[in-house]
């Protein structure tokens, strides 16, 4: 009986402990969403001034600080997103129009045009495009 | 092609014979796991073994030599290879694409497999070597199954005289390197997982009951371990240099979460080898240690092909698994020879397409070969705590720290212990939070019962994994001070400079901190020489000021210790200089991350021709020295910028570079527009590294590039300056010099074990007669 009592004893302290740390990690976690996941949310002014990552397709690069994400996976020309990325932010190699890639960063505005302001740019490692 | 059939019913003999080796290798293990119900087994199994061994070998050849001729019949490699590529990017792309890796990985682990069979057939009736035969026969099976399931020898319907190619971006000397070195990492963790799992299953009071030809399997084990152990340290490495030289894929370690996972095996290994000293009278831990190198290995595998966790290296899974839920028999459409019962079994149903177990199931095992690998890891990861559980092992584990540990004559031991139990749970904190993202989805769906779950998907960041190494780490190097770093002075005396160190690193932070923010200017003045001094090694984090003191002062012990070895050891001299130069390139390659990761200092520069650019925060200038504008009539590259620049302190000279900025014509062949491209110009120095790339105009205005009467007439430049970055790469070569004589070592051991009795007895005459003491014996001895 008194190992049966260890047995639980330690399975509820690894619990416990497991417990606290998903709480921990998910509260210091970046959420990410796609452009159709974020601009559906009703909460997604609860976004605005926090760090979030967003994965989406380069359709127009304006210039050389401004290009549009859309959906990666929805066609739909009115969800998109205008992402201001300053030219310190380094655009990694693989970046181009049509490529899938992630910001992270803050939500600027949500009314009439999303904005979005990037402080890392990643594309994908080249594995995932074979 | 060698085309077997007719019409559009028919496969090729590639195929055939990989199935015939699958065919093979579980007619090894049902005869190794009945071994006991079926007369001469072994003569059996063999002949199956062999059997697969040989089909597999000629499969993977002809693929590989249908790879580097360019035979454009295979879907494969009409997929991954063109007819521009040279030789050695044409055999990476053998391990490039999903099904080749599958194949590769079998492929290793199948040699790792059969080597082992052969070296201890003699031995197959002992239940221990029956018992981890078994479970390699079925790991190989399985892995097998996969990549019979991926069909590297998938035919084009249609002729086709080129192909896609490799991406660019694999197009370099790191992936011809980096992922088959990995690969060789985790096919050599399968031969330790077995023998320890089942070293596990015979344990007796704790210990391995004596059999025929244990010395011989202990030493293999310790070869393989030690080899695993090298080849992993250099793979990664690799991929950490081959990270750091690549734009924007996060510098040398990003805690992208297949990077993290790769690290998995690696620490598990370096778990063994630092809990050595007191292991040996835990025979559970030991063996369970060892054997999760393994499932660490298959648990990189899951989150890389799995796509479950976002990463930067993750596949694109397959969409197949929904539909061989819904009619399991589906399956059978894309394996050879049993295609023919396709029709007839594709419609039984299992699990309804739009039930809620389908979609549960699916967040978490995307696609049916992840579905093998998931039950794989599984049953591998559980079957160390059952056979613990069921032999009354597990509870032996609370025993490893004991009241005798308190005495202070045990310091050095309580220490390691410490140590060790710090990195090991540190090692699971990180698995964990690699599968925290996955376990928050799957809550949030059953909790919601809504695809959106709780309200879309998170990531792991940087800094969570960054408090994780704090943690655990700054725990391992506290309890290192009473063990490895002077182990020749008094506890008193550590503990001075313990203290020391802690008071060292508060000030030295504290004051960083000041600095930094500006604070009390006439105190921490450029003129005050103590401050020009440490401004060279503040950086710009106050945990890392904090640190780096007791790193410098384990540094200093350590370097004290391998000259107290060097002058005064003769006992176990290469076992001791390994272990100090071990913790020595610890050490080394943490100062080097935290030093260079936390001083970059990071810019952009616009100049003109001729133009000197002071780089701001260093003695650094730019100087353009030239500025041309290419348009090449043939290869990859539309348009090329190429900037001349010479780097420069005062009047000394620090180096020269040209950086490239074009436009790249490669995707053109995907119906994808031309693509800017930049190449990483590297200038190295001792204590720096300066990073400079061409970027595009910041703003258009300028027509830096080309502007309408003069062209090409300025650029703009990314510099990085990164200092003390070569610090990390000695500490990464350090890490080789300790390994390699370890596993040299544990070679020549091995070899003078598996030589013949006689033979052995020969040698030993002959040592005795010379008076020569080996290597082999320290390593022994260790």
């Amino acid at each position: 009986m008194a190992s049966t009592k260890n047995i639980i004893l330690a399975g509820g302290i690894i619990a416990l402990c497991a417990g606290s740390l998903f709480i921990l990690f998910v509260g210091s976690s970046v959420p990410i969403y796609s452009v159709k996941e974020l601009m559906d949310d009703p909460n997604a002014e609860s976004y605005i001034d926090r760090r979030i990552q967003i994965v989406g397709n380069v359709t127009t690069i304006t210039n050389i600080t401004h290009f549009t994400i859309t959906d990666p996976e929805i066609v739909d020309p009115s969800l998109k997103i205008q992402v201001v990325a300053p030219v310190t932010v380094v655009r990694p190699q693989r970046f181009a129009l049509d490529k899938t890639v992630v910001v992270e960063g803050k939500l600027l505005s949500i009314d009439g045009i999303w904005l979005f302001k990037a402080s890392m740019i990643s594309t994908k490692c080249p594995s995932k495009y074979e | 092609m060698i085309y077997i059939g007719f019409g559009t019913f028919g496969i090729d003999l590639g195929a055939i014979i990989l199935v015939i080796s699958l065919v093979a290798f579980i007619l090894d293990a049902v005869f190794v796991l009945l071994g006991k119900y079926v007369e001469k087994w072994e003569i059996y199994s063999e002949m199956s073994l062999s059997t697969g061994m040989v089909a597999l070998l000629i499969a993977f050849l002809y693929f590989a030599f249908s790879v580097v001729t360019n035979d454009y019949t295979f879907f494969y490699v009409s997929e991954y290879v063109n007819n521009d590529m040279d030789f050695f990017f044409k055999l990476s792309a053998l391990w490039s694409g999903q099904a080749g890796s599958y194949f590769f990985w079998a492929f290793l682990i199948g040699v790792a497999y059969y080597i082992f069979r052969l070296l201890f057939r003699e031995y197959a009736h002992e239940p221990l070597f029956w018992r981890a035969f078994a479970l390699a026969a079925i790991q190989v099976a399985v892995l097998l199954l996969l990549a019979v399931m991926s069909n590297p020898f998938k035919l084009n319907k249609s002729i086709r005289s080129d192909g896609l190619g490799l991406n660019p971006f694999l197009m370099n000397i790191w992936n011809v390197i980096h992922p088959p070195v990995i690969f060789i990492g985790y096919a050599l963790c399968l031969i330790p997982m077995v023998i320890a799992i089942a070293r596990i299953s015979l344990l007796e009071d704790g210990k391995v009951p004596d059999f025929e030809g244990k010395q011989k399997l202990d030493s293999f084990f310790e070869f393989t371990v030690s080899a695993a152990w090298l080849i992993l340290s250099s793979g990664i490495i690799v991929g950490g240099y081959w990270a750091y030289i690549t734009l924007g894929w996060g510098g040398f370690w990003a805690w992208d979460p297949v990077e993290t996972a790769s690290l998995v095996p690696w620490l598990f290994i370096t778990l063994y080898y630092h809990g050595k000293p007191f292991l040996r009278k835990h025979e559970y831990l030991n063996n369970y240690i060892v054997s999760m190198s393994y499932v660490g290995a298959l648990f990189v595998t899951y989150i890389t092909r799995g796509g479950i966790i976002n990463s930067v290296h993750a596949f694109v899974p397959g969409a197949g698994l929904e539909t061989i839920l819904e009619h399991p028999f589906s399956i059978l459409k894309d394996i050879p020879f049993l295609d023919i019962l396709h029709p007839l079994l594709k419609d039984i149903p299992f699990i309804p397409r739009n039930s809620f177990i389908m979609s549960f199931i699916l967040r978490f095992i995307p696609e049916e070969r992840i579905l093998i690998l998931f039950i794989l890891i599984l049953t591998s990861f559980l079957l160390p705590h059952i056979l613990g559980f069921t032999r009354r092992e597990i509870g032996t584990i609370p025993r490893l720290i004991g009241r005798d540990d308190l005495k202070a004559s045990r310091t050095r031991m309580t220490a390691i212990k410490i140590s060790f139990i710090a990195g090991l749970i540190g090692t699971y904190v990180i698995v964990f939070a690699l599968i925290t993202p996955v376990i928050y989805d799957m809550l949030g769906y059953l909790v919601t019962l809504s695809n959106d779950g709780f309200n879309g998907r998170i990531i792991i960041d940087k800094p969570i994994y960054n408090t994780i190494i704090a943690v655990f780490g700054g725990a391992m190097l506290l309890a290192q001070f009473f063990c490895t770093f002077f182990p020749r002075i008094s506890i008193n005396r550590k503990f001075q400079l313990l203290t020391g160190g802690v008071a060292a690193g508060i000030i030295f932070s504290v004051t960083g901190y000041f600095y930094r923010t500006g604070s009390f200017k006439s105190f921490f003045s450029s003129s005050n020489p103590i401050v020009s001094i440490l401004s060279n090694f503040w950086t710009s984090s106050e945990k890392a000021n904090l640190v780096l003191p007791l790193i410098i002062i384990g540094i200093i012990g350590l370097i004290w210790e391998f000259i107290q070895v060097a002058l005064k050891e003769e006992k176990h001299f290469i076992r001791k200089t390994s272990q100090v130069m071990l913790h020595l390139s610890f050490l080394v390659i943490i100062l080097g991350a935290l030093m260079s990761a936390n001083m970059t200092n990071s810019q952009l520069v616009i100049g003109y021709n001729g133009d000197q650019i002071e780089i701001t925060g260093s003695s650094l200038t730019i100087t353009i020295l030239d500025l041309e504008r290419i348009i090449p009539e043939s290869g990859q590259h539309s348009v090329e910028y190429n900037t001349r620049f010479m780097i420069s302190s005062g009047s000394n000279v620090i180096g020269f570079g040209i950086s490239s900025l074009y436009w790249d014509t490669a995707y053109e062949r995907f119906g994808i527009n031309n693509r800017q491209g930049q190449d990483v110009t590297i200038i190295t120095n001792l204590f720096s590294d300066i990073y400079v790339v061409s970027v595009w105009d910041p703003n258009l205005d300028l027509n830096l590039y080309n502007h309408p009467l003069f062209g090409f007439t300025g650029v703009a430049l990314q510099v990085k300056i990164i200092p003390y970055v070569n610090i990390l790469w000695a500490g990464c070569i350090l890490l080789h010099f300790a390994i390699i004589p370890l596993t040299v070592g544990r070679f020549f051991s091995l070899k003078d074990i598996m030589k013949p009795k006689d033979e052995q007895e020969k040698n030993i005459k002959q040592n005795e007669g010379d008076g020569t003491n080996s290597a082999n014996g320290d390593i022994k001895n260790g």
